[in-house]
């Protein structure tokens, strides 16, 4: 159940939504689109909407990812979602949704939320199923929507978002707490130690957390600890 | 694509009509499979039985799609009432083309003449039970969650008791009317009451379907 939650998302902005699970951050997405309504208050929408929902859906039978998306994308003056699909390293439009894996569906369906807009992107949770290439790209793309005039709302847990977003909002409890806009600031505390040395202390944002993590990683060092510091 | 088309895709790729086409097409068969009387009083059995056969395309169709694909569906639909009207277009599709062949199967195999102001009737007939059933189809249909045992039992329910009931629409009046050779005005009154029925029947799908989305 959402509480309270007042909300606006104008051209060109991408607003992250945070929260623990359960927190409704899904209904609030499905509000947003147009999915679910609210019992209460109101919600206004500018042009078309695209949508992207959590994936695990069964796709239907025998039906190419191109068919689907003619049907699903009608705007001619928007990036065509061939192209983005093939920027995303996504499958062949010839292939049948149902024989597609997970990551390559969410492509697809990513592919069709932003290419749906452009008044009103809302993506649930897009790099869920994801490989870290492609949700560099994804990212990227998420972020070109928003530049081109769309509004983008998006809930992501994996801060792939952020360097983005033009502010982020946590919901609690299905109440919404206003976050400070994204700031490059300190964020992460990690403690790693490289191969063959000594521990040390790093203070990252998000979005070097990762590629931090994975340097020390991939060079067979160890993390010893990740706090994030709020 | 259009939405109409994208749905009858579907529902034809996932081979689900093939049952109550099958369904109606055997009872069309067992009606001519002799003499089955003059044309409209046998073409009321074959259009009070696409009645029941139409919710079930109905329910087909709105159960196309799995959740969140259906959810995409929802919002490229800009909402309820469209996505219901598109569904109402394509299993008025559906059934009409079963009517088409219904009165295909009868011109062919029923030994009577079918002048087309017979042929028009026929079609009326059929189509007034086509809306019925999809009135019957909102109420026993996504996004009302009603499960398919309790479907059935509602769509078997009303048929039975129409045809006990030979007073409530839709198929009382119009089998009392036209099997019956009852007057013209009976037989309008019946159609009248029949398409009544179907309207105050998708009026109240859609009006549930809007509270739930």
């Amino acid at each position: 159940m959402l509480r309270a939650v007042d909300l606006r998302v104008g051209p060109g902005e991408l607003l992250v939504v945070g929260g623990p699970n359960g927190s409704g951050k899904t209904t609030l997405l499905k509000v947003a689109a147009g999915v679910l309504r609210p019992t209460v208050g109101r919600v206004t929408r500018a042009g078309p909407v695209g949508y992207l929902p959590q994936t695990g859906a069964e796709p239907p039978p025998r039906l190419t990812a191109a068919t689907w998306l003619s049907f699903v994308c009608r705007n001619s003056d928007l990036p065509q979602p061939l192209d983005l699909l093939a920027a995303l390293g996504g499958p062949s439009p010839a292939s049948p949704l149902a024989a597609l894996s997970g990551g390559s569906l969410a492509k697809v369906l990513l592919s069709a939320a932003l290419s749906g807009g452009p008044g009103l992107v809302v993506l649930d949770e897009p790099f869920a199923a994801l490989d870290a290439r492609s949700r560099t790209v994804a990212a990227g793309l998420i972020g070109q929507a928003a530049q081109q005039g769309s509004a983008v709302l998006a809930s992501d847990h994996e801060g792939g978002l952020t360097q983005f977003a033009s502010a982020t909002v946590e919901l609690t409890d299905g109440a919404l707490v206003p976050r400070p806009a994204s700031v490059p600031g300190p964020g992460w505390r990690l403690v790693v130690a490289e191969s063959g040395g000594a521990a040390r202390e790093v203070v990252v944002d998000c979005a070097e957390r990762d590629r931090t993590l994975l340097g020390v990683l991939s060079a067979g060092g160890q993390v010893l600890g990740v706090e994030e510091l709020r | 694509m259009t939405a109409a088309w994208y749905h009858l895709r579907l529902v034809a790729l996932r081979q689900a009509v093939v049952a109550p086409v099958l369904v109606y097409l055997g009872l069309v068969a067992a009606v001519y499979a002799s003499d089955a009387g003059p044309p409209v009083a046998a073409a009321t059995v074959t259009a009070a039985a696409l009645m029941p056969v139409t919710a079930w395309l109905y329910r087909l169709v709105a159960t196309a799609e799995s959740p969140p694909f259906a959810d995409i569906t929802l919002v490229r639909l800009h909402g309820a009432a469209r996505r219901q009207l598109v569904w109402t277009n394509s299993t008025v599709l559906l059934a009409a083309a079963l009517a088409g062949a219904g009165m295909l199967w009868a011109g062919v195999a029923n030994p009577y003449p079918y002048p087309a102001r017979i042929v028009a009737v026929i079609a009326i007939l059929h189509m007034v039970q086509a809306f019925a059933g999809v009135g019957l189809g909102c109420l026993v249909s996504r996004p009302l969650p009603v499960r398919a045992g309790a479907a059935v039992l509602v769509v078997t329910a009303v048929v039975i008791a129409s045809l006990i009931l030979r007073w409530l629409p839709p198929l009382g009046p119009m089998l009392s009317a036209f099997y019956g050779n009852q007057t013209r005005s009976a037989q309008v009154a019946s159609l009248a009451e029949a398409a009544g029925f179907a309207v105050a029947l998708v009026g109240t799908g859609w009006a549930l379907a809007r509270r739930t989305t």
